[in-house]
């Protein structure tokens, strides 16, 4: 049988409405959120549910301002890891891809969710108050490119590699936008995330200290569940500020991470973000005779309750039930 | 509940302020010692040259240990102020809380303001304590103190006044006979938030031109108006408030009519916290 392999993605997969159905039908799923937002509203004087899933004219505007996204995304995925679990779902690994791993934390039972959902919060305000804005470019090209363009990646850092034609940079607003224009003439695709930071970049640099002032403020448990790390691209040995840290800040590389998960077996890799952005990459990823599976729970078009109804159906085939 | 953050102004300065802070936000203190010209730990920690209660320097360091404050509050606690204020200098530090300014826009600013306001040196300030602000005006009008200025309306009992040396000296006695309970001098040798700074509020309004505003993320109260800023006039009113009294008093008031409101003081000292005692005493 498939060991499965629970998938948390970062910045830039959340968006307006993201489980809606979820939080429209799943009792489970709902309360989960409601009692995040109870604990998050005296912080942020604000609720995360009102802005999430208020109605707006126009439901894909991008959902970009990170004192809202980092909480609200890391919610969802915690929400999401619930309601599986209460169905009787376990994951035999969590795979953690930039702030996922915070989600990893919380899902292993490494640290408390409030504790967690607190503690990226204080991180949120403290990047809109120490990192300058900037921006990150998803790029469907080989990472290559980056080389024979030299000149016009100068100001860019590769903040990682999600599958072999297609890389993700940061920069400044200007910067990005100078490389986006170049690389349209240079007939690359190119696809702007929702987010305002260069996050994986040397601009967070000077939000180290401040975050380790707020990580140190977490006591961390051992995982219950292996957590694989696409910054340390591997197991990590243990979760610490050291390891949050580097989840942020390195270049990330799903690429390299799922290729030696291959390795070493066959996986249904399970994506229980709202966009389905990991598995997306792996369906890229996967060899045509990898034996593996990917499963998408969430995306803009909905069905999550569908989803996560014939993802239980399969998982119960797989034990019998 | 209505959180609300209070920033202080120059007098809450003091030698040892921001201790334990410059070790924790490493990279800000270093960003602020490079646009400065010299070190802030040392300056507010042991003030070896005696610098520390010059406008020039106490101006920057104040902001920088106000903002270092700031972000220690959130770092320990998380909670985001519903609106935010500051007293004189203190509003460019409710400015960054609101994302008005960065940190460095701040530093810079603000070292631009104290230097062209320290400029406009001759000129005293005192606060006259046990008077209402009206009856200080009637004083000084019946005994022909026609330089004198009101420069800040911190409390119903405790007004500053700004004006030259020789008028400031001379009004000791006449508002001391008129019931003043405390007559003391402020250690500052510029009239600020009165007519002699005319010439730093032009020069300060040229130079915030070239200084790009973000929309304010959470009201901040201006001193100028004493409600919160609006964003077309915020250039302006901020020149203004150099040569213009600081409403404290009635932005405190504006601000008590919030539900539940719960003030913090972010900075060094507690001045602002007696005030406010006073205010909402009536004092």
């Amino acid at each position: 049988m498939k060991k499965s392999v629970w998938m948390f993605p970062g910045q830039g997969a959340q968006y307006y409405q993201m489980g809606r159905d979820l939080f429209t039908h799943e009792p489970v799923f709902r309360q989960f959120i409601e009692r995040a937002d109870d604990l998050a509203k005296p912080l942020i004087n604000q609720s995360l549910i009102d802005v999430v899933y208020q109605e707006r004219s126009n439901r894909f505007d991008p959902f970009h301002r990170l004192l809202y996204t980092h909480p609200a995304l890391f919610v969802f995925e915690c929400a999401m890891a619930e309601l599986l679990e209460q169905r009787g779902l376990r994951p035999d690994y969590l795979l953690g891809y930039s702030l996922g791993e915070y989600t990893c934390l919380v899902v292993s039972g490494a640290a408390p969710f409030a504790d967690v959902l607190t503690a990226i919060i204080k991180e949120a305000e403290l990047i809109e108050y120490c990192s300058p804005t900037g921006g990150m470019l998803a790029i469907l090209d080989s990472v290559e490119i980056v080389e024979r363009y030299k000149n016009e990646f100068r100001d860019c850092t590769i903040a990682g590699r999600n599958f072999e034609r297609s890389f993700i940079v940061s920069a400044s607003r200007s910067a990005l936008a100078r490389l986006q224009a170049f690389l349209k003439s240079a007939g690359v695709s190119t696809a702007e995330l929702p987010v305002d930071y260069a996050f994986h970049s040397p601009d967070m640099d000077r939000l180290q200290n401040p975050r380790h002032l707020v990580l140190e403020q977490l006591s961390f448990g051992v995982p219950s569940i292996p957590i694989i790390s696409t910054a340390h691209r591997g197991f990590l040995k243990g979760v610490s500020v050291q390891s949050l840290q580097r989840a942020t800040r390195s270049a990330l590389d799903l690429m390299e991470t799922v290729r030696w998960l291959e390795s070493t077996g066959e996986y249904l890799y399970v994506d229980l973000g709202p966009s389905g952005s990991i598995a997306t990459a792996i369906k890229y990823i996967l060899p045509k005779t990898s034996g593996s599976e990917f499963v998408i729970l969430s995306s803009p078009f909905g069905h999550e309750s569908e989803n996560v109804r014939a993802l239980t159906q399969k998982c119960n085939k797989y034990f019998g039930r | 509940m209505t959180r609300i953050y209070l920033f202080p102004g120059q007098g809450s300065q003091k030698v040892g302020m921001g201790e334990g802070l410059f070790l924790r936000f490493p990279a800000q203190v270093a960003e602020a010692d490079a646009i400065l010209g010299y070190s802030i730990a040392e300056l507010c920690l042991s003030d070896p040259s005696k610098q520390l209660n010059l406008t020039t320097f106490t101006q920057p360091t104040l902001f920088v240990v106000n903002a270092l404050s700031f972000l220690d509050r959130l770092v320990l606690t998380g909670e985001l102020p519903d609106f935010v204020a500051g007293h004189s200098l203190g509003e460019y530090n409710a400015l960054f809380a609101a994302g008005v300014i960065d940190f460095s826009t701040g530093v810079r600013v603000v070292r631009e303001r104290a230097r062209l306001m320290a400029r406009e040196s001759g000129g005293a300030m005192a606060a006259v304590i046990g008077l209402t602000a009206d009856r200080i005006r009637d004083v000084l009008k019946n005994a022909n103190f026609s330089g004198i200025d009101i420069a800040n309306l911190n409390s119903p009992g405790q007004t500053v006044i700004s004006g030259p040396e020789n008028e400031i000296v001379a009004a000791q006695s006449w508002l001391e006979k008129a019931g003043a309970q405390l007559y003391r001098r402020l250690p500052v040798s510029s009239a600020f938030h009165s007519r002699y700074m005319v010439r730093a509020e032009q020069d300060f309004g040229k130079f915030l031109q070239s200084i790009t505003f973000a929309e304010p993320r959470i009201p901040v109260l201006s001193n100028v108006s004493a409600r919160p800023h609006l964003s077309a006039d915020l250039v302006a009113n901020l020149a203004a408030q150099i040569t213009h009294p600081v409403r404290w008093t009635e932005s405190i008031e504006w601000l008590l009519q919030k539900p539940d409101p719960h003030f913090v003081e972010i900075g060094p000292g507690n001045v602002l916290s007696g005030l406010l005692k006073r205010i909402r005493m009536g004092a």
